[in-house]
């Protein structure tokens, strides 16, 4: 293949999964800039690997598994643990100051303003948007994948398995169970 | 209507982000090819600029420096960046639990990497250390892939067991450490005493028969919006009762003494209908202040498939907490399952209701899942 053509071929198709590779991303770690690290990564692997795709499903499967193993490596180091979790007590700090999930629901698990990093702030936000992430990002991060790839890309459970390489009945288990567990907190069906 | 305001915040997500630029895949096309040798060519014929200018300065640095102390700095550099992730992969989840929860054990707790799995869920008995009759084990817990059990904080319930040829004997307690969600492993440290002498090190036997799933605590604050309500009173035998101010006449005209047919005491407890309830949930059903007893009814559900319970207070805003004067329990039948309810009952005036806000903290122990995990293992 020419250079150029190759070029080409690299520049759509990273444009196409662009947004939903940083949707993703966004959906399990805990900062913008992580985020925009691990996009940054997977097009990096994508660009070196040039894997050949079969289908559109193919690669969208692709993405999301790449993205989904370097978000769960961003985390293995203890070091970075702790780093991020003082930036985040930062952004907790300077911009959310004084709330707890505790005024929206009577109810609470945590200060859900741990997972907080200034991010949603800057955003033209609704309240009620607002809320719904923060506590989707207070699910564990197995359940987070699968909640934004049913909810958001709208895949199915069997597709979310293809992608994740994980058994149907494991995915709709973790679905049920995130389900639930959004249900308490958000006082409504899920 | 979830998934309605999730999506539109994601969308919003995705608009916020930096467009990716053309400038920009192509600086990554760059970085990424430049980091791989097999592309050489391709990099050459794409960015011959670039490159150039590259050869150049690395020709400037040969010359500057004898060969030898070249190579010396290129192993060296090379075993700095690319040796410490290498190790870092391969180093066990569990040192960063260890690091998190208990950096005084790092340093010797000696690892064992042996795992058992029954029913759905995989026990890691990860480290251990050994000296004469004290033990001390972290293991932890995953789903074998078949199902989804682990996914916070679980309990041993007392179902754990160490044995060696010593003896059999021992005491002590688990701690759970945390729920790693990178790793899906609930982890346990165990710390054990054997009251038959020293353990021998060169064959244990760990087990464990019993996990409780579905564990968490929470405090929430209980509105006292609508504590204008009326409620009917009913009788109930009750099961327990507690408190240091059951002899407040308030309080002691709610009680009746047994019968002949039930002699446990009898109590007027709020009337709340249960009926609709499910008995694996715990919830406050009531809150209602009526002849100067603040009272709170909660339903526990059915405590024989789980323990759920809710310490319940009144907090002033200085933070100071006030415990209820009295608290009775008893049993109901809610869909053919006997369920557990208290009713707790605060002697406050009612002028001085504004300055409390009611709270209660709460803990589950749930989801009871029975298997035979055992690890045979030797900590030589």
């Amino acid at each position: 293949m020419h250079p150029n053509s190759r070029i080409e071929q690299v520049t759509e198709t990273i444009k196409r999964n662009s947004d939903s590779v940083y949707r993703l991303a966004f959906s399990m770690v805990k900062t913008v800039q992580d985020a925009e690290d691990i996009r940054q990564e997977v097009f990096m692997q994508y660009i070196r690997k040039n894997p050949a795709f079969e289908s559109p499903e193919h690669e969208r499967a692709w993405f999301i598994r790449v993205t989904t193993n370097l978000c769960k490596n961003l985390w293995k180091s203890a070091w970075r643990q702790k780093t991020v979790s003082m930036d985040a007590t930062f952004g907790q700090e300077s911009e959310r100051e004084g709330r707890t999930d505790t005024t929206r629901t009577g109810g609470s698990v945590k200060d859900i303003s741990d997972d907080t990093t200034g991010v949603l702030a800057q955003m033209t936000l609704t309240d009620e948007e607002e809320w719904v992430m923060e506590t989707v990002k207070r699910l564990p991060l197995k359940y987070r994948v699968v909640i934004h790839l049913f909810y958001y890309e709208e895949m199915s459970i069997e597709e979310i398995a293809g992608a994740l390489k994980l058994q149907p009945s494991n995915v709709r288990a973790r679905l049920t169970r995130a389900r639930k567990m959004l249900k308490n907190w958000l006082k409504e069906d899920v | 209507m979830f998934q309605n305001i999730y999506k539109s915040a994601y969308d919003k997500i995705g608009t916020q982000s930096a467009v990716i630029s053309d400038e920009t895949i192509q600086d990554w096309v760059e970085k990424s090819l430049l980091a791989d040798k097999k592309y050489g060519n391709y990099i050459t014929s794409v960015e011959t600029g670039n490159l150039s200018r590259k050869k150049s300065r690395n020709r400037r640095a040969v010359g500057m420096f004898p060969g030898l102390v070249t190579a010396v700095c290129l192993v060296v550099c090379l075993g700095l960046f690319l040796g410490v992730p290498v190790a870092a992969e391969n180093i066990p989840g569990f040192y960063a639990v260890l690091e998190r929860n208990a950096p005084g054990l790092l340093n010797y707790m000696i690892p064992v990497q042996e795992a058992d799995s029954s029913a759905g869920i995989v026990l890691n008995l990860e480290a251990a250390k050994i000296n004469g009759n004290t033990a001390e084990i972290l293991v932890s817990f995953t789903d074998d892939g078949t199902g989804d059990y682990i996914h916070g904080m679980v309990d041993m319930y007392d179902s754990y067991h160490l044995k060696s040829y010593s003896g059999e004997s021992n005491v002590g307690g688990c701690y759970f450490m945390e729920y790693d969600e990178v790793q899906d492993k609930a982890y346990f440290q165990i710390d054990l005493i054997s009251t038959e002498g020293t353990f021998d090190t060169e064959r244990m036997e760990f087990n464990v028969y019993q996990l409780l799933t579905d564990c968490r605590s929470f405090t929430e604050e209980i509105p006292l919006e609508n504590i204008d309500a009326v409620y009917g009173l009913k009788a109930v035998s009750l099961n327990g009762r507690s408190g240091m101010g059951q002899e407040n006449p308030l309080l002691s005209k709610l009680s009746q003494p047994g019968n002949a047919t039930d002699p446990r005491p009898g109590h007027f407890v709020m009337d709340v209908p249960v009926a609709d309830m499910d008995p694996e949930t715990m919830e406050v059903t009531a809150v209602a202040y009526e002849d100067g007893l603040l009272k709170v009814q909660l339903f526990r559900g059915n405590f024989k498939a789980a323990d759920r319970h809710m310490n319940i207070y009144l907090q002033d805003e200085a933070g100071n907490q006030t415990y209820p004067n009295l608290a009775v329990g008893w049993q109901d039948e809610v869909k053919g399952e006997t369920v557990s309810l208290e009713e707790y009952y605060f002697v406050v005036p009612e002028e001085e209701l504004a300055n409390y806000t009611l709270w209660g903290e709460g803990e589950v122990r749930a989801g009871s899942i029975k298997g035979e995990w055992s690890i045979v293992f030797d900590v030589e």
